[in-house]
């Protein structure tokens, strides 16, 4: 591998997580996601003699990704997430602005998650292991969706307030 | 700009959330897009919400083959119903086959019997995942359409044949198809509802039906593994501590998948998950799918029948 893949191979592993985040916002759903990271991957080893040192790389990669997004969109019609153009460019902006806090912030979440036991975790483990929506989990769990989706809620808030607690400990360390 | 009012902080988080777990109308899509592009605040929740979800699905695969001792407490009740299914499959042809092979088989016998004894009948309701899908080469059905997904699917069963199994088609409508046991039927997501004396009529959606294991009918698919499958015990998995036995297909057998693996509990001999490899690919679908069990609880009586899950204004055509 020459310097200069390296370096890309280097800065996309840093940046992935947060493309990976805004592309699923993008488009809803697992499968296509991977596809276009894929081709983001791609078009970022391709194009990296083009990209500009001076600007952050995340910024670039998440244009890439928006492009790939409308690629995968002509070929394969709707997403289940529909944000408008306007929503798209602001999400963007956000998602460079947030990660290097969010990178940090998350890093407190394997831990918080081996708190998650019972019922919760069986939820968390259908939805983001199993990737079923909340609608097939309350049928397979003979729950009703709006039950599984505020079930998701809490355990989302739960989390997020674990991972505080957490920085919180480490600040005052 | 739309002149609707702005979204609250809970509002908001529902959305968002929505969006995220895939379910979210064209509407709240919309307003949604609107909160987002006029709030660079609101842009930044949405962000981090994102990357939240999106680290717990990478922490949870992560975790799932580290956490062995997590998932055995916490799993007991959620494999119960492989356990039942696979126990029953090997019911007789299990004890009957191992008697007729040679002494290194020989102490598999009594684990299987402990499986067997394990096993107790019931409802079983399992989450059924495709592995190594080719997103370009779906099943297709006759009519050339893609046919429903068994990725995510939901199957239920119940004793002697009696299944619901619960897909979702291309544009996130639920197809049904099953039996009680007498009667197979198919309940379309629009259509008339299809019932059918034979029994096994709709059930090739369901992996390994086309050679006669299907897993929801214990003694029937019972006698086509020990005829067909070379089975073996393979010591405990160092990632999820779990015994497992295998069963290679035979090679004078006809079709069925190449490798079937039921992993158990040595402790409890309960088995906790069903593996199909190398299933056929003449028309299309997952190489190998593996069934988890999700739940246990006693379902409906009249669950299987199609009746259940219709309204009775839909039209129901007998074919014979």
């Amino acid at each position: 591998m020459d310097p200069r893949t390296r370096q890309a191979f280097a800065l996309w592993t840093q940046a992935q997580p947060a493309v990976s985040a805004f592309v699923f916002a993008l488009v809803g759903d697992r499968a296509v996601r991977d596809e276009v990271l894929q081709d983001v991957a791609l078009a970022i080893l391709e194009g990296f003699d083009g990209y500009d040192a001076s600007r952050p790389f995340l910024s670039w990669a998440l244009g890439i990704a928006r492009n790939e997004v409308a690629n995968a969109r002509r070929r394969r019609g709707r997403f289940p997430v529909q944000l408008s153009d306007a929503a798209e460019h602001a999400l963007a902006a956000a998602v460079a602005e947030v990660s290097d806090d969010d990178r940090a912030r998350l890093s407190h979440l394997a831990d918080c998650l081996r708190r998650l036991d019972g019922r919760p975790r069986e939820i968390c483990d259908l939805r983001y292991r199993a990737d079923l929506s909340p609608a097939r989990i309350a049928s397979a769990l003979g729950m009703q969706p709006n039950t599984v989706s505020k079930a998701l809620e809490r355990v989302r808030g739960d989390l997020r307030a674990c991972i505080e607690e957490r920085l919180a400990a480490e600040g005052a360390r | 700009m739309s002149e609707l009012p702005p979204l609250d902080d809970a509002a908001f988080a529902r959305l968002a959330n929505a969006a995220l777990d895939g379910e979210i109308s064209a509407g709240d899509s919309a307003r949604l897009s609107e909160a987002i592009a006029r709030d660079p605040a609101r842009a930044a929740q949405f962000a981090r919400l994102a990357m939240l979800h999106d680290a717990l699905e990478r922490e949870m695969n992560a975790a799932a083959a580290g956490r062995a001792v997590a998932r055995r407490t916490q799993a007991l009740a959620r494999f119960r119903r492989i356990a039942a299914i696979a126990a029953a499959l090997v019911v007789a042809a299990f004890l009957g086959w191992f008697s007729l092979r040679t002494t290194p088989e020989a102490s598999a016998a009594e684990i299987v019997a402990r499986l067997v004894a394990s096993a107790k009948s019931g409802d079983r309701t399992y989450v059924l995942r495709a592995v190594g899908a080719s997103p370009a080469a779906p099943a297709v059905k006759r009519s050339g359409r893609p046919a429903p997904s068994i990725d995510g699917a939901i199957l239920y069963v119940r004793g002697r044949g009696e299944y619901v199994l619960s897909r979702l088609d291309t544009e996130g409508n639920e197809v049904l198809s099953g039996s009680d046991g007498t009667r197979a039927w198919m309940v379309p997501a629009k259509g008339p509802v299809r019932v059918s004396r034979d029994p096994r009529r709709f059930s090739g959606a369901l992996p390994g039906s086309q050679q006669g294991i299907a897993f929801i009918d214990p003694h029937a698919d019972l006698a086509e593994l020990a005829k067909s499958y070379d089975l073996t015990l393979k010591p405990a998995s160092r990632t999820d501590a779990l015994s497992r036995i295998e069963g290679m297909r035979r090679s004078d057998a006809r079709g069925g998948p190449k490798r079937i693996e039921l992993s158990y509990d040595e402790s409890t001999a309960l088995i906790r998950a069903i593996r199909l490899e190398n299933l056929p690919q003449a028309r299309g679908g997952p190489r190998t799918v593996e069934f988890e069990l999700v739940d246990d609880a006693a379902l409906d009586r009249d669950f299987f029948t199609h009746a259940f899950h219709h309204d009775a204004s839909r039209v129901v055509i007998e074919e014979d």
